[in-house]
């Protein structure tokens, strides 16, 4: 009778910063098999967007604390698509710029997390002490550090005054030299490229034919990039994906470092196109009929689908949250590795469980 | 290189951190903290309780009293927007944390005028009338004619209220 | 946005067309009518870059087919719809999101 080893992984680990829980079937310190388990966090919000459409706004931005801006601006665009509302232009400049500012302070984070997997304190650190630069601008710009609120039905709710540009340019010259600091070690460390190169190989053909999506697919890559469809404020950007050839855990995470200086370009570009004009249109009547909208998260493509009947409360909206198509991901990453490189392959793909399972 | 560099930076500059809560954070400017409210302006029109999105605020017109539950209040701002008068303001700090679920009572004094009526010999409690219409109608002789109307709109307003009730 | 509708006749001769083209399969919603009926939306990236969707409307106590064999990205997806609805998928199990031991069954139905 041959004996299986199943050694369990999560729901409370110490890298993991939302609980989803690994069975790893091992043979001596190989990962033979694995299955995946969710279902810790669900909170049944499909069902609580069922409701007055302007209320679901503040619903649909507790989906998530690091991805909350992208959910608001996908929610404003699909209830805009219903009922025909065209959005000012300075309007959508606006949501692009704290769109930008949320991606930085996202890959801050989760570039600190992978120095955290692998035991890389110091790095981890540092990367989150210059992550509080763009946490107090988007404080002081939106009203709060996380759950910024800026969006509703026709518009943005706070305008962007010249005190406000200058404070904007100001925290990008402080961050600037910082994520030069960074970058050096991300291309250079010995450490970072000695746990990382060869680790959690993700191919090209399995990332297209599992629906990958985001900075783990363009690793790979793969041209997947939502913002090249010109949503928003994107047609009059300057925008280019960027790609990676490797597919490993480091080049996911030096993908991510790249698009940091993106996202600081696109910011500066954006206030430059900025011209006076208002901030929101008034909706008028009930949404009837249905519409789709997708928007590029900080983690990938994220998806809503909703239908209104000319009522008031919503008939159904559905989310397809980025992390919930790259689960499918996990067992073909890690079959094949040592147990202690799963950690890192788990954490390098960003999941945002509460995304997952709303 | 890059880190051994800050590591030694590190050495000589002072932590990072906050020693939060015996420190208090600096506060943000145009940070959504605290709800408050100046009450002598609130004319009772109900709009911020009908757009707060959890149903954090309840309005009390007889006995002239604002409440806020604000262990529900998630700080979002919509009841600052819609106030016609800009009576509501949030503050620059965060809620405190507290043991219990806190409800904070915003209420006014009755205005002058407002007490020289209750000085009728019809009004028992504060703002309440406590005769019905008829009564009244016997002892409007003894008023004036400020006094009678100011008496006759709440008591028949009660008076429709009651039939309502009755009916249903 | 663009919607075809197809029949339980003629499902599996779109779906071998969708892999031919090579479209990428986004995401799968449920609804439910209210009135006995159920349609399922099949979300589609075509080559050029538009969303085209695939409408199915049966009736709920039926049997729906599952496509994950074409489509492995549906493999979430297909188990969150039959543990929400409650419908009938063939091979697909209801075991996601809900706790295994909970006696709530088929949160979001709207039809008795």
């Amino acid at each position: 009778m041959k004996v299986v080893n199943i050694i369990p992984f999560g729901p409370q680990h110490p890298v993991l910063p939302e609980p989803i829980h690994l069975d790893m079937q091992t043979e001596g310190e190989i990962v033979t098999d694995v299955k995946v388990v969710v279902g810790y966090i669900h909170r049944g919000i499909e069902k609580g967007l069922e409701n007055d459409y302007e209320k679901n706004m503040f619903l649909a931005e507790k989906i998530c604390g690091i991805c909350s801006g992208v959910h608001t601006s996908t929610y404003s665009t699909v209830i805009e698509s219903i009922m025909g509302v065209e959005v000012p232009q300075r309007a959508e400049l606006i949501r692009a710029i704290i769109l930008e500012l949320e991606r930085l302070h996202s890959h801050l984070l989760i570039i600190g997390l992978v120095g955290d997997a692998i035991g890389y304190e110091n790095f981890f650190m540092q990367t989150w002490r210059d992550r509080e630069i763009v946490m107090n601008l988007l404080g002081t710009l939106t009203g709060n550090r996380v759950h910024y609120g800026i969006n509703k039905v026709g518009g943005v709710r706070r305008d962007l005054t010249d005190e406000r540009i200058a404070l904007i340019k100001k925290a990008l010259a402080e961050l600037r030299p910082k994520v030069d600091d960074i970058a050096d070690i991300v291309y250079h460390d010995y450490t970072l490229k000695k746990r990382g190169r060869g680790v959690g190989v993700l191919k090209k053909s399995d990332a297209i034919a599992l629906g990958i999506v985001g900075p783990n697919a363009r690793a790979s890559g793969v041209n997947y990039d939502i913002r090249s469809t010109g949503y928003g404020a994107y047609k009059d950007l300057h925008f280019k994906p960027i790609l990676g050839e490797a597919g490993d855990c480091h080049e996911r995470t030096v993908v991510r470092v790249k698009e940091l200086y993106q996202s600081m370009e696109l910011i500066e570009e954006a206030l430059s196109l900025l011209k006076p004009g208002e901030i929101a249109v008034r909706p008028k009547g009930f949404p009837k009929g249905e519409a789709v909208a997708r928007h590029e998260a900080p983690r990938g493509e994220l998806f809503y689908y909703a239908r209104g009947i000319g009522k008031k409360e919503m008939y159904r909206v559905k989310v397809r949250t980025p992390t919930y198509a790259n689960i499918p991901g996990i067992p073909p990453l890690v079959k094949g590795m040592q147990i202690a490189d799963v950690p890192y392959i788990v954490v390098s793909l960003d999941p945002c469980i509460a995304c997952t399972e709303r | 290189m890059g880190m051994l560099k800050n590591t030694i930076k590190n050495l000589f500059s002072k932590p990072a951190t906050i020693m939060y809560p015996a420190e208090p954070i600096p506060p943000l400017p145009d940070f959504r903290g605290q709800y408050t409210m100046d009450h002598s302006k609130c004319i009772y029109c109900h709009l911020c309780e009908k757009r707060c999105p959890v149903g954090a605020i309840k309005i009390d017109k007889e006995m002239r009293q604002n409440e806020i539950y604000l262990s529900l209040c998630i700080n979002c701002g919509v009841c600052v927007e819609v106030c016609p008068k800009d009576c509501i303001t949030l503050e620059e700090v965060y809620t405190p944390p507290s043991y219990t679920r806190e409800v904070r009572v915003f209420h006014t004094e009755p205005t002058e005028h407002q007490l020289k009526v209750q000085e009728l010999p019809i009004y028992a409690e504060e703002g309440k009338l406590c005769i019905t219409k008829t009564e009244l109608e016997e002892i409007k002789g003894e008023l004036t004619e400020h006094q009678y109307r100011v008496a006759v709109l709440p008591c028949y307003r009660r008076d429709k209220a009651d039939e309502k009730k009755e009916k249903a | 946005m663009n919607v075809v509708p197809i029949t339980w006749e003629n499902f599996d001769a779109e779906m071998d067309k969708k892999v031919k083209e090579n479209a990428r399969l986004i995401c799968i919603s449920g609804l439910d009518t209210g009135e006995g009926t159920m349609e399922v939306n099949y979300h589609f990236v075509v080559n050029n870059g538009d969303l085209v969707t695939l409408r199915l409307t049966r009736g709920i106590d039926e049997e729906f087919k599952s496509v994950v064999d074409k489509f492995p990205a549906a493999v979430l997806v297909e188990k969150e719809l039959v543990e929400m609805y409650g419908i009938n998928m063939k091979g697909v199990d209801g075991h996601l999101l809900l706790a295994a031991d909970s006696n709530i069954y088929a949160p979001q139905r709207r039809s008795p």
